[in-house]
């Protein structure tokens, strides 16, 4: 067959993978996150997500500077290159950890959320199983797959976002943001906090998306990615905004799924009532984003840590992991909040900014820059034995300083 | 009929024997046998072997002459009765032979004057030299008149294809209001002769093949040189060159044996009645496949967006056809989910029906014995059976159907308590909404994957439909027709090409045609520099 027989399921344009991003970060922060922000930074909770914002391309610089130096690899693959053959294997499997957690939890975010607000009596090892069937479905596709179904996800949840914008504005009041930085500007500092680790400190999985943009879409991906920050930041703040505004500050940050409750709010001439469960239609949407992408990037550090020919075989294995493990992550959600606001943000950022800087500081000392193809495990069953051996010694050749390798 | 194609036919006769050494090595492997085997000196010989090989067939006709040269030569004609046009065969064929002074004043041999025959007295358009038993029964059943003469293992045949055939009619299936009113018949001539008065270009460039290895069903593909992509091209010929089926009867057979998706209820070819439809496809860049015995024409690569467009939303005003093109892609939601969602809300999420609604629909539940989601499965499926019931029966009998299916089920049931009217108000409304959609195979795909999001709605509720439509989503990202993916424009998202999605934009902002169909050449207005910059192939 020829190349359009959909085998070849591994290049996504920059503008993918801005709204790849965007979908990542909103996936399953965009409903719990403000509650925990606003908790802290009560009324001011608007200004931490403002703050966060830069924060959100900082650590993008970091796997950009990675990106640059070894375009082709993902962060398995140059984690061995830059610490050594058995360093970087047991970096990749710090990583596989992270990615199994994050996955398990991402996987509780939404069976905690369905069984709290939606279905009270199914029980949550079934919501759990039931969505990841469909996640094993999407990754078994592939990132191109994925990419595109975000794309039309995207679509539709700016739809629902500004629907719901646009009918709460007869409630919003002013009032409820009074007194601005009645703590001075330390308490919506604090509140900064919790983003750190949820969801910025996840964005580390981008560094496995990356070299999968398309060679000639590699230029425009600062700028699709900024403009991808900005929208995070934009929405973020105007989702805290109208939170506030909205419920209050004791509502907001009392409440486990605060724009679900939000939307409860809704009211138009008694007609159009309840429709809290467009949110959760498109949250279902947003999460299912953020778990594939975090099972995919799973499977595939795991089959680059591994060598093997395709991540594909090992989709169902870890789906047996994670979902038990979902269930065992924490007891109930207001233990995740302490979990959440505690935690995690010390445990994301070591993996989403301290190794990654690590990484890249010792790559620049080393001067170390490697543009061989990573050989994506999607592209491998293609080649014969023969053709992987001759990958393999390029690499070693391509190993030794070749300069001037940016294309 | 074929005056003014007759340069279509002989052109397309030169494909078909320039691609016909392709056809022949895959019969080799089937050992056909009548390959290369020769024909017979004598005519009665020739006569004999052709009684045996078809079982004295009575319809096929042979007329024994002899001929007005020095020789008082004989000859035969064979041809079949009903395929071929029999005032032509006389006047064309019978005639000259009969009538004619041969300008021969010397006898000469009897492969020299099948030769003479051919160049100065037969007088049909297309003459064709056959030497072996396979291109005469091929020849034979296409309704051409063969001429034998004594003593040459050689054979000539003469195009008078005739017969009854259904003329140009409007067409059924894609009705409009404003366009042509011709539609595409079952002789593949006559379609293509159709395609060429609509795009009378020398870029209108066809290929032919003969497949089915018993029907021999000529199927060709036409496509605008330089616009269609070389490697859609390129992979089609591939994919209809590697067809083995005894029979095409229509174009279904091609459709289903040169999918992409064999597993996908959504179409990826799209088929089409009207030869303007079919022309604007080929203008933007796409190839047509048109199989002889059907007037259903197909189209690759088609994309989900195409199945939302009719020709006519092209010749009305933008602003009512963006209307119309918005219009279906609601009724197409409509009729994919209607049911599952009012089952969901009934039975899961009773809070979002405003208060009034909500007793208004419990005093009609009252009673009733049947929970929501079992009332609309028993509707949808009688619905469905009513629905083929009407499409198969003929006409009279379509009305005794629609009084039992409209009184009788939907009133009585509701009478007798059995199912509640809101049930009865959601089949219908999703039954007339999934009529709206202007081609048929897509309405198939929502009518299947309705049941499924019922079945999924009623035991997950909401979340089961959102569960659905994702995996609905994945699938939808996944497939591809012909290497563009089947959700394009909108995933991924390419701008230009949004101008004739969800909206149709004006003529005069439509510049450039969709991306990655014809990418040689994108610009679709400004028509001068588009034909001279074309690459010499």
């Amino acid at each position: 067959m020829s190349k359009f027989a959909g085998i070849n399921n591994a290049e996504i344009s920059s503008g993918q993978a801005a709204k790849i991003l965007i979908m990542f970060a909103q996936g399953s922060a965009a409903l719990i996150l403000p509650s925990a922000v606003t908790a802290i930074a009560k009324q001011d909770g608007w200004l931490s997500m403002l703050i966060a914002g830069p924060f959100n391309y900082f650590i993008l610089l970091v796997y950009l500077a990675l990106a640059d130096r070894f375009p082709n690899m993902s962060l398995a693959q140059y984690a061995e290159k830059i610490v050594g053959k058995w360093a970087g294997k047991a970096l990749t499997f710090i990583y596989i950890l992270f990615f199994l957690l994050l996955s398990a939890l991402v996987l509780r975010n939404i069976s905690d959320f369905m069984s709290l607000s939606v279905l009270p009596l199914t029980p949550e090892w079934f919501i759990d199983s039931t969505f990841m069937l469909v996640v094993i479905y999407g990754v078994f596709l592939g990132i191109e797959t994925i990419a595109r179904t975000g794309e039309i996800l995207f679509g539709w949840g700016m739809l629902v976002i500004v629907i719901i914008i646009f009918s709460l504005f007869n409630q919003f009041s002013f009032q409820n943001f009074e007194p601005v930085l009645y703590e001075g500007v330390l308490r919506p500092l604090k509140g900064v906090y919790p983003i750190l680790g949820f969801p910025i400190g996840e964005f580390v999985f981008i560094t496995a998306i990356l070299p999968l943009v398309r060679k000639q879409d590699r230029k425009k991906l600062r700028k699709s990615l900024k403009t991808s920050v900005l929208l995070i930041t934009f929405l973020s703040v105007l989702i805290t905004v109208f939170l506030v505004g909205v419920m209050g500050v004791d509502e907001t940050s009392r409440s486990p799924f605060a724009v679900y409750d939000m939307a409860k709010n809704i009211n138009i001439e008694e007609i159009l009532v309840r429709v809290e469960i467009l949110v959760a239609m498109v949250w279902i949407g947003t999460v299912f984003m953020k778990l594939a992408l975090c099972v995919y990037v799973l499977a595939v550090l795991t089959a680059q840590m591994l060598n093997l020919s395709t991540y594909r075989t090992l989709i169902v294995p870890y789906a047996f992991i994670i979902v038990p493990l979902s269930l065992i992550a924490y007891r109930n959600v207001a233990h995740s909040r302490v979990f959440a606001m505690g935690v995690w943000t010390v445990y994301s950022l070591f993996h989403g900014f301290l190794l990654p800087f690590l990484l890249l500081m010792i790559a620049m000392i080393r001067k170390q820059r490697d543009s061989s193809d990573g050989g994506f495990p999607e592209i491998k069953p293609q080649k014969s034995q023969d053709a992987q051996q001759t990958d393999m010694t390029n690499e070693k050749i391509g190993t030794p300083d070749q300069e001037p390798a940016k294309a | 009929m074929f005056g003014p194609g007759s340069q279509g036919n002989s052109k397309a006769g030169k494909k078909a024997m320039k691609s016909s050494p392709r056809a022949e090595k895959h019969e080799k492997e089937q050992l056909d046998p009548y390959e290369n085997k020769p024909l017979s000196l004598t005519i009665s010989e020739n006569m004999e072997s052709i009684k045996k090989e078809l079982g004295e067939s009575q319809d096929i006709i042979f007329r024994e002459l002899t001929l007005v040269d020095r020789n008082q030569t004989k000859a035969l004609i064979v041809y079949v009765q009903g395929m071929v046009d029999d005032e032509r065969l006389d006047e064309f064929i019978i005639q000259p032979l009969h009538r004619e002074r041969f300008p021969l004043d010397e006898p000469v041999e009897p492969k020299e004057l099948l030769a003479v025959i051919k160049a100065n007295i037969l007088s049909t358009g297309i003459v064709t030299d056959i030497c072996d038993w396979k291109l005469l029964f091929q020849k034979l059943f296409m309704g051409y008149g063969i001429l034998f003469v004594e003593g040459s293992d050689q054979a000539v045949g003469a195009n008078v294809i005739g017969g009854a055939r259904r003329g140009i009619e409007e067409p059924k299936t894609e009705m409009a209001i404003r366009g042509p009113r011709e539609g595409f018949t079952e002789s593949i001539r006559t379609n293509t002769s159709l395609l060429r008065r609509k795009i009378r270009s020398p870029k209108l460039w066809m290929e032919q093949w003969t497949i089915g290895e018993i029907s021999q069903t000529p199927v060709s593909i036409m496509y605008v040189k330089g616009l269609a992509d070389e490697n859609v091209l390129k992979d089609l010929r591939e994919r209809l060159e590697s067809i083995r089926i005894d029979g095409i009867l229509e174009s279904g057979y091609i459709e289903e044996l040169i999918a992409d998706q064999k597993w996908s209820p959504f179409p990826t070819i799209l088929s089409n009645e009207r030869p303007d439809a079919v022309a604007g496809n080929l203008l933007e860049g796409r190839v047509a496949i048109l199989v002889d015995g059907t007037p259903f024409v197909l189209v690759v690569p088609a994309i989900l967006n195409m199945f939302f467009q009719a020709s006519e939303d092209y010749y009305q005003r933008f602003d009512i056809a963006t209307f119309l093109r918005m219009l279906r892609f609601v009724s197409f939601l409509i009729a994919l989910l209607m049911p599952s969602v009012y089952v969901a809300i009934v039975s899961y999420h009773q809070e979002m029906i405003p208060t009034q609604l909500l007793l208004k629909l419990a005093a009609q539940r009252e009673g009733v014995p049947f929970p929501a989601y079992l009332e609309a499965f028993i509707m949808e499926f009688v619905f469905e059976i009513l629905r083929e019931a009407v499409v198969r029966m003929p006409s009279a009998a379509g009305n005794t159907i629609s009084i039992v299916g409209g009184l009788v089920i939907g009133q009585s049931v509701v009478e007798a308590g059995i199912v509640s009217p809101a049930v009865v108000i959601v089949v219908s409304f999703t039954a007339i909404a999934s009529f709206v959609s202007p081609t048929y195979s897509l309405g198939i795909a929502a009518r299947l994957l309705r049941f499924i999001l019922l079945l999924a709605a009623s035991t997950l509720g909401f979340y089961g439909i959102g569960l659905v439509v994702l995996l609905l989503l994945l699938h939808l990202s996944n497939i591809r027709s012909f290497g563009m993916p089947y959700i394009k424009p909108f995933a991924p998202f390419y701008l230009n090409d949004m101008k004739d999605t969800l909206v149709r934009a004006p003529l005069w902002l439509m510049r450039k045609r969709p991306q990655k169909l014809g990418n040689q050449n994108m610009v679709r207005q400004d028509i001068e520099p588009e034909v001279r910059k074309e690459p010499e192939q």
